[in-house]
């Protein structure tokens, strides 16, 4: 699937972004060419040879935030997504399996969790496990979780009422194995999206936490951080948000470029896509240029 | 491993007074269906939708939806009685003895796994094949089809395919581990008529190599007739008429069968051939 995705345009633009923030993610703060949360000149500077990308309302090296915070950023959207994963897909796909009480009781609970006010429930979770890192992301991670829920559930209902899936198991296929054969493909697509957006969607919501306080305390860089706090600052330097505002947007714009990707080459309008694309790359595509077709007059055609 | 006698038997299917109740609303809606299928033999059910057809031809298969139950008579194939097979007794059975084939094949497979591969998956789970063996035994079911190249479908995914090729692979699927009884419910009815007589050929002809039983189920009396020694006609869950094919249609002794032919003769294309034949002379 994963080699497919970057035989269509948007994979190949993906695979890049994706690459430059992940190796951001990795070495980016030994690249960074001052301390990240030391004053190093003037407040507010624009970009020049020394800085850059200019300093913040500290007098800090903005280069050298953006790198320093790529770890934390990118590990943090990683972690929320892997969190939503495990809380929401994989009850989503039992949920098809385990009978009614467990579907009724998982159901409920997801309904409860999507009512539920975003920032009061990170705010709570706060209070209840304490102010940091991991705590915030088990909050944003739990609150996206119904997402990845209801996108399991969905394509399993689809599968499991199919009649090859039937038939597996009238020919005595176990659970498992029908899980493995027939759903894998099926529910792996849409999954594999979500997952992609909501890395996008945990970047951003990262961010937002940190602008009330919650998660990431200052002066530890992310790119959510640096972006809220140019923001009050945009009045005397208009350039500054841009900065933040790029690299997330490159980050979420590979992610949904990638989630874009994965769904174009996969399921079974993937398979027709790529199909297609080898019999035009061979030549083997006979188009029906002009079908002829006279009918006369007073005539009936069947 | 059930083990059946079948190699002296010869009834294939033995079903008396067969009765299928609906639980919910509670009606009944097969009312004692009795036939017997012999070995080698062909037996068509006839009827209109709602008429039980499939619903016999699910108590014989045990898969009797949810909410449906046999509320008495019985099932017998190979002389054993079905009514206290279990779970591990059915999964023998089905495959190894008695195959079905249905409507709409492409609903069959998985439209995201190449069709040889799923054939392969009956023979190395049915007959413990290798893979290597699976492959040339799928192959050889491919041809023995009549798909004109095995390679190609072998590679190939569903949405690649017409109709009739799928119809053929799922037959292929079907007698991959050589069934002895094969029922074919409303197998040819979504498909165009040419298509539908090489599919019925194609039965015929499977029926007599491999030895096969089967049981061909229509709301076309045409198809049944094309193929089938023995027709049963059914309406609103009874028999209303069983009997040899020729004597069937040459002297129905029921109004519905009476109907079923003289529609067939008011609005079959024989009837049309033959006026224009007495015009142009």
């Amino acid at each position: 699937m994963l080699r497919n995705a970057v035989r269509v345009p948007s994979g190949r633009i993906a695979a890049v972004l994706l690459g430059i923030i992940f190796f951001l993610a990795v070495f980016g703060p030994l690249l960074a060419p001052y301390p990240a949360n030391n004053t190093v000149a003037a407040q507010l500077e624009g970009p020049s040879g020394a800085h850059l990308l200019g300093t913040d309302y500290v007098g800090r090296d903005v280069l050298s935030r953006m790198l320093a915070g790529s770890t934390l950023s990118v590990l943090g959207a990683l972690m929320v997504v892997v969190i939503a994963f495990v809380v929401g897909a994989i009850p989503g796909l039992l949920s098809v399996y385990l009978g009614r009480v467990f579907e009724w009781v998982s159901l409920r609970v997801v309904d409860t969790m999507i009512a539920l006010p975003f920032l009061v429930f990170a705010v709570a979770m706060t209070a209840l496990l304490g102010n940091g890192v991991v705590q915030s992301m088990f909050a944003v991670g739990i609150l996206l979780s119904p997402v990845f829920f209801r996108v399991a559930r969905s394509s399993a209902l689809s599968v499991a009422q199919s009649q090859y899936v039937e038939a597996a198991s009238l020919s005595g296929a176990s659970t498992a194995w029908v899980m493995r054969k027939h759903f894998l493909a099926k529910v792996l697509p849409p999954i594999s999206i979500a997952l992609s957006t909501t890395m996008a969607t945990g970047l951003v919501v990262i961010a937002s936490l940190t602008f009330l306080g919650i998660g990431v305390q200052p002066p530890t860089a992310t790119w959510g951080g640096i972006l809220a706090a140019d923001l009050q600052y945009i009045a005397i330097q208009p350039l500054a948000p841009l900065v933040p505002v790029v690299v997330i947007l490159a980050a979420v714009l590979g992610c949904n470029l990638f989630a874009d990707a994965v769904r174009d080459v996969s399921g079974e309008a993937g398979r027709q896509l790529l199909s297609a694309r080898a019999a035009r790359k061979a030549g083997q595509v006979t188009l029906i240029s002009r079908a002829l077709i006279g009918l006369r007059k007073g005539g009936e055609l069947g | 491993m059930v083990d059946l006698a079948i190699a002296e038997e010869q009834i294939a299917v033995q079903v008396s007074d067969l009765r299928i109740r609906g639980t919910v609303p509670d009606t009944e809606l097969v009312r004692g269906v009795s036939f017997t299928l012999p070995r080698g033999g062909t037996l068509g059910i006839v009827g209109e939708s709602g008429s039980g057809k499939t619903l016999t031809c699910a108590a014989v298969l045990g898969i009797l939806p949810k909410q449906v139950e046999r509320s008495s008579g019985t099932v017998e194939i190979f002389g054993r009685d079905t009514a206290n097979f279990g779970k591990q007794e059915w999964v023998d059975v089905r495959g190894n003895i008695i195959s079905a084939v249905f409507q709409d094949p492409g609903s069959y497979l998985n439209p995201s796994i190449r069709l040889g591969r799923q054939i392969n998956e009956v023979l190395r789970v049915k007959k413990g094949l290798s893979r290597k063996q699976a492959k040339q035994e799928t192959l050889r079911l491919l041809s023995a089809v009549h798909l004109r190249d095995p390679e190609l479908v072998y590679d190939q995914y569903v949405h690649e395919l017409s109709g009739g090729m799928l119809q053929r692979v799922v037959i292929a699927a079907a007698i991959a581990p050589g069934p002895k009884i094969l029922i074919a419910d409303e197998a040819t009815t979504a498909l165009d008529v040419t298509v539908q007589a090489e599919v019925l050929d194609l039965l015929t002809e499977l029926k007599e190599r491999e030895g096969l039983s089967l049981v061909v189920v229509s709301h076309d009396l045409a198809v049944v007739a094309q193929i089938c020694d023995e027709v049963l006609v059914m309406r609103s869950g009874a028999v209303v008429e069983h009997g040899s094919t020729t004597e069937v249609l040459h002297s129905p002794q029921d109004d519905y069968t009476r109907l079923l032919i003289s529609e067939h003769e008011r609005y079959g294309l024989d009837r049309i051939i033959d006026s224009e034949r007495l015009a142009v002379a």
